[in-house]
């Protein structure tokens, strides 16, 4: 018996030292993560990678940032969503009142499905909060394990444009984790200074990055200078694409494969989604086996865009629309959701989105893809 | 009733009684020893609040006044009953806040801003006069603190047009805030689309500010510096729109009044008509052959003159000032091309790249 016993118990604490070990060790993506203050600036874009990572663009450091979350519990769908009020929550999360925050962007953790938020302060101090449930929590910038790689060339500290406008805080535009990479919108120092750039994760010294030019049929002219405001990696006929917007609002699509490391690559227009108006968010989903993908403005609904008219639209418009805000190319359809502020898939059947809504409320809610 | 029943609201009402009782003696507790917050700063900011309370710390939490749903984020230290409360963003000057017991109130504290922490106050509005061309291009606003980063300055401006009783929204909004890097000067401007003769904006809603007419600019106090402090007052300027300003900036026709050597005596120029305040300070520097005179550009008679004042005595000798032909009038003209032409069509601009007027201190 005794011989028995013995070797069990030997397993067990074996299993338990191995178990044990699983929790703590990081894996092979947080192997080189180090635990401190990453000294971030200002958090302009978000978005997770997997395990829970979570990718911040700062521009004002230029360095794209990758916290450990640790908040890596599966959840297959998340509850609905609805608070009212969300400005006057996160300031009063925050001791203060609506006119000193600012929402810079939201992302959901695709495991926990819990939402995150990074919040500017009057002194453009950035904080980060998430939100489970109705609570919501801070997430510490300065006590946490993460990694860092500053951008090469990155537009410098004073550059403005004609308008006299402070050009840094277009560094980082939009970022996006894709097959093991960081995928950064932005602009650079060089004379063609609309860039992308691609990242390996977990990082090391190299980054790759390329110059885009794109034909803006509003202003009637080609253009190197404005960066992407936003963007999505698509797939057409099993060949990828980045399918980047721009203010004003060119719809612009790039092969993946030829963004390599020090080209210039001119994108084919698909659409001319209208002067006047500058895109902030892009999400895909599928309903009733049918891709789609919508797009929030800052002056227009929410337009949802479906991938088979993309993927069939072969032309690419080159020729100047001259009528104030008229759009060409490839169709959209108009959601009821204008002032939408932000906007991440929540989990397979639901989006969420911040919407300042017409009584000035500004509202947190979940919304079944069904009626997207 | 059964006696399992009986028992079961008997347990209740005891656990109901023991809270009371413990309620009153927190209450009686209070009543005789007010609770005392320590508010401590940190360069100016109120970082954390202090004091004493018996009870379990689990149970205490930090309110704004009037808003029990939403505690606010935070670090809670805790030895027996003294504690420290650290909030993740520091209190904000004149807001009031609530420290609640098991979801009672026990103590209020207001944040007074310490004495470092002055109201911001508007130092200048660029153009500085009170009567401007139809075709003005841009207004700066300086401020004597760096402001705050969030919001909209349209949330703080108004414009009204006194002579035809209403408000109006003359300027451009762009995307972002046109802020220089410290935060400490804004510029507007004025719709170029709507300044430029046939541009669709031109055509459908004419110019942004009409001629003969009368208007006041309202800033709010509300608006905040970075440090969360409101303005000391607000601010209103009053001005007088004039005819189209159509002539290119000529340096031609600049006086200079050249002082006296050996003396720090200010280099006068006079550009016979007030340009961009801002442009004419980095537009415009002296030489000496081929180094930079070191001194001190201020705008004078309300941005038609300059002055420079030399660092060390003038010497003999020839100077130059130099001009950056960027620099601009109030309409955007410059030294090349006026703002409203067609620059494809090439009439009425020149080429200059740099344009210098010599003198000679004897």
């Amino acid at each position: 018996m005794k011989k028995v016993i013995f070797p069990t118990i030997l397993m067990v604490f074996a299993f338990i030292a191995i178990s044990a070990n699983l929790k703590t060790a990081p894996s092979d993506l947080t192997a080189g993560f180090t635990y401190g203050n990453p000294e971030i600036k200002s958090i302009n874009s978000l978005s997770f990678g997997p395990e829970g990572i979570l990718f911040i663009g700062d521009s004002k450091n230029a360095a794209i940032y990758a916290l450990d979350t640790q908040d890596k519990t599966n959840k297959s769908s998340s509850e609905e969503v609805r608070i009212e009020g969300f400005d006057e929550k996160i300031a009063a999360s925050l001791g203060t009142t609506p006119d000193n925050v600012e929402i810079s962007d939201m992302a959901v953790n695709p495991i926990s499905k819990t939402v995150y938020f990074s919040i500017h302060l009057t002194d453009g101090t950035p904080v980060l909060l998430k939100l489970t449930g109705e609570k919501l929590e801070n997430v510490s910038l300065k006590e946490v394990s993460h990694s860092k790689i500053s951008l090469e060339n990155p537009i410098g500290e004073n550059v403005k444009d004609k308008w006299d406008r402070p050009q840094r805080v277009w560094a980082i535009s939009d970022l996006k984790y894709h097959n093991g990479k960081v995928l950064v919108s932005g602009l650079s120092n060089k004379e063609f200074a609309s860039t992308f750039r691609s990242i390996p994760f977990p990082f090391n010294e190299s980054q790759s990055s390329t110059s885009l030019e794109v034909w803006h049929a509003a202003h009637g002219q080609y253009e190197t200078h404005a960066p992407i405001k936003t963007f999505d990696v698509i797939s057409i006929d099993n060949k990828e694409y980045l399918m980047a917007s721009y203010t004003c609002t060119p719809l612009v699509l790039f092969p993946m494969e030829d963004l390599k490391d020090g080209t210039h690559n001119k994108g084919r227009t698909v659409a001319e989604l209208g002067s006047g108006n500058s895109p902030l968010d892009m999400i895909s989903y599928k309903k009733d086996g049918k891709k789609y993908f919508l797009m929030s403005n800052n002056n227009r609904p929410v337009m949802r865009i479906d991938y088979g008219d993309i993927a069939n639209f072969k032309d690419s418009i080159t020729e100047t629309v001259e009528e104030f805000a008229v759009a060409t190319g490839v169709a959209y359809d108009n959601l009821p959701f204008p002032y939408v502020l932000q906007m991440d898939l929540l989990d397979e059947n639901q989006v969420l989105y911040v919407q300042r809504t017409s009584n000035g409320d500004l509202l947190l809610r979940s919304r079944s893809t069904k009626w997207m | 009733m059964d006696v399992k029943k009986h028992n079961r609201v008997k347990k209740r009402i005891k656990v109901f009684l023991v809270f009371f009782y413990a309620g009153i003696l927190l209450g009686c507790q209070e009543a005789e020893k007010p609770i005392s917050v320590a508010v401590n700063f940190q360069d100016g900011k109120a970082v954390s609040v202090a004091f004493f309370h018996r009870g379990d710390s689990d149970s205490l939490n930090f309110f704004l006044v009037g808003n029990s749903d939403t505690p606010i984020l935070g670090e809670l230290k805790s030895d027996k009953s003294s504690h420290l409360f650290t909030p993740v963003v520091p209190f904000s000057s004149y807001q009031e806040y609530q420290i609640a017991y098991k979801g009672e109130a026990i103590a209020k504290f207001k944040v007074e801003p310490v004495e470092t922490n002055i109201a911001p106050e508007i130092l200048t509005i660029y153009p500085s006069r009170d009567t401007l061309p139809v075709n003005l291009l841009k207004m700066y606003f300086i401020f004597s603190q760096p402001m705050q980063h969030v919001g909209s300055p349209s949330d703080f401006i108004t414009v009204f047009d006194e002579t035809e009783n209403k408000e109006v929204s003359p300027f451009l909004e762009l995307e972002a805030e046109l802020w220089n890097n410290d935060h400490q000067r804004l510029t507007l401007w004025l719709d170029p689309g709507r300044i430029k003769t046939d541009l669709i904006p031109n055509t459908e809603k004419g110019l942004p500010l009409k001629e003969n007419h009368n208007y006041e600019l309202v800033i709010n106090k509300d608006w905040k510096s970075s440090q969360g402090t409101s303005l000391l007052q607000s601010h209103s300027k009053h001005f007088y729109v004039a005819a189209r300003d159509v002539q290119k900036p000529n340096a031609e026709n600049w006086m200079i009044t050249v002082p006296q050597k050996n003396t720090v005596s200010p280099l006068k120029i006079d550009f016979q008509e007030p340009l961009d305040a801002i442009l004419a300070q980095e537009s415009i520097a002296i030489y000496k052959g081929d180094t930079i005179v070191e001194g001190v550009l201020s705008l004078t008679e309300k941005e038609k003159m300059m002055e420079f004042r030399p660092e060390t005595a003038w010497a003999n000798g020839e100077y130059n000032i130099f001009i950056n032909p960027i620099l601009e009038d109030l309409a955007g003209n410059n030294l090349n091309h006026l703002f409203d032409t067609d620059l494809k069509k090439e009439n009425n601009t020149s080429n200059i790249t740099e344009q210098r007027i010599g003198f000679v201190i004897k």
